[in-house]
């Protein structure tokens, strides 16, 4: 399963990484690279079974107190 | 200049932001907890969403063509600009991420029992992103396709339903507390009218920079015309019933039969839903990615489709623990929780731009 995510995820950067570093957009570069990371080792936390927080849920309990 | 290089007519805007708007309220009636009376709430709902999309459309005429987050720079500074600009995103990033678990309750309640919510949501992420990486041109265009269809699909069902209206179940009127049926107005008027916020971030791509209110008024106006329709329906076909369920549409269309030959027409509510949600949330993400690409300051926003929209499903992964807990954030929490982005923000925007005169003329803001 690990190894599927880890496969989709490579996939994106090949389609999306090579053209960035061929026209020098380095900042574009760092925040894509950013942003994946959040969302590479959330959906690996994830596919693993790491209990998650209830985002909305905690907003919710925010409000309702 | 901002990011995004398209232009779109007033039409092509009107018509999106009609499918904004219809996005999931086509499943969850706005107003709900009114009851049987929630088609009069959201009448007064819409003329406070009206309120709210004046102040929207006064922005975006005083700073004609400069994207909104330009314009947060320039009232904010550059520092609070960003800030304020972060929570604006954070707060559509959230609301992309609530349709997309709707998306995931809805077919996990009634249709795609046993799949995976992972898998619906990751399959409407996957053609969004590639929508959305298109620029606004594209989704605006994709409204225009599938806005008529929904529309025709819609209207449908209503004329299949007329026949099992029962006058008595709008009975009595106004039987609820005026405390609670301003509060069932209220939430008609934050979800989902107060929610084109969002078309901030697409006015300054409008060719006619001068028709934002033209553009709101009519999408706002059309749009509560086919949700007072669904309202009625809802209302006259199930009665009181309709506070049991979920998704009171779909029950209600469930209940047409033409001759025991036309039955289960009630799929068409979900193929409604599927379109319309599969633009609000393309839009939503559209306008997360732009903004972000401009609050750091990147040349094109495109790359950031993908980890925005995976991150936005992930999200609504992790939004609620059960489809109980999604109602009641959007019964008691969501009126709350939403009035700061969409009141808050561009009012306050405003209000300081007056002050400060901006823009100036001449000057570099």
């Amino acid at each position: 399963m690990i190894l599927l995510l880890l496969f989709g995820f490579s996939l994106i950067f090949l389609r999306e990484v090579p053209r960035l570093i061929q026209r020098r957009y380095w900042r574009e570069l760092l925040v894509f690279c950013l942003f994946m990371a959040v969302a590479m080792l959330l959906s690996v936390l994830l596919t693993i079974g790491v209990e998650l927080p209830q985002v909305s849920t905690a907003i919710g309990d925010l409000f309702l107190k | 200049m901002g990011l995004e290089q398209g232009r779109i007519s007033a039409t092509q805007l009107t018509m999106l932001i009609i499918s904004f708007l219809l996005g999931t309220t086509l499943l969850f009636s706005p107003g709900g907890v009114a009851g049987r009376d929630s088609w009069i709430a959201l009448l007064v709902g819409m003329v406070e969403g009206l309120l709210f999309a004046f102040i929207y459309a006064t922005l975006a005429v005083r700073f004609p063509g400069r994207p909104l987050i330009q314009v947060f720079h320039s009232v904010y500074g550059s520092v609070g600009g960003k800030v304020i600009a972060l929570f604006f995103l954070g707060y559509l990033f959230h609301l992309g991420s609530l349709v997309l678990t709707n998306f995931s309750f809805f077919f996990n309640t009634l249709i795609l029992i046993e799949t995976p919510s992972a898998v619906i949501v990751f399959s409407i992420v996957a053609i969004s992103v590639y929508a959305a990486r298109h620029g606004l041109e594209v989704v605006a265009r994709c409204s225009q396709v599938l806005l008529p269809f929904a529309l025709f699909f819609f209207i449908l069902t209503f004329i299949l339903l007329i026949k099992d209206f029962r006058l008595e179940h709008f009975q009595p009127v106004l039987a609820i507390s005026a405390k609670r049926f301003f509060f069932a107005a209220h939430s008609a008027a934050v979800f989902p009218f107060g929610e084109s916020v969002g078309f901030l971030l697409a006015l300054p791509a409008l060719s006619d920079p001068e028709k934002p209110w033209k553009c709101l008024l009519l999408g706002i106006i059309i749009s509560t015309g086919v949700l007072l329709l669904s309202a009625l329906r809802n209302t006259g076909t199930l009665g009181i019933l309709q506070d049991i369920f979920f998704f009171p549409s779909f029950q209600a269309t469930r209940q047409i039969n033409v001759g025991q030959i036309l039955t289960r027409v009630e799929i068409l509510v979900a193929v409604n839903f599927l379109a319309m949600g599969f633009l609000k949330y393309t839009f939503l993400l559209y306008g997360v990615i732009l903004g972000t690409a401009e609050v750091f300051g990147l040349r094109e926003y495109r790359i950031l489709g993908y980890p925005v929209g995976i991150l936005m499903g992930i999200l609504s992964l992790l939004n609620f623990a059960g489809i109980h807990e999604n109602f009641e954030f959007l019964e008691k929490v969501y009126p709350f929780y939403a009035l700061p982005f969409q009141v808050g923000i561009p009012l306050f925007t405003l209000i300081i731009a007056m002050i400060r005169k901006l823009p100036r003329e001449g000057g570099e803001t």
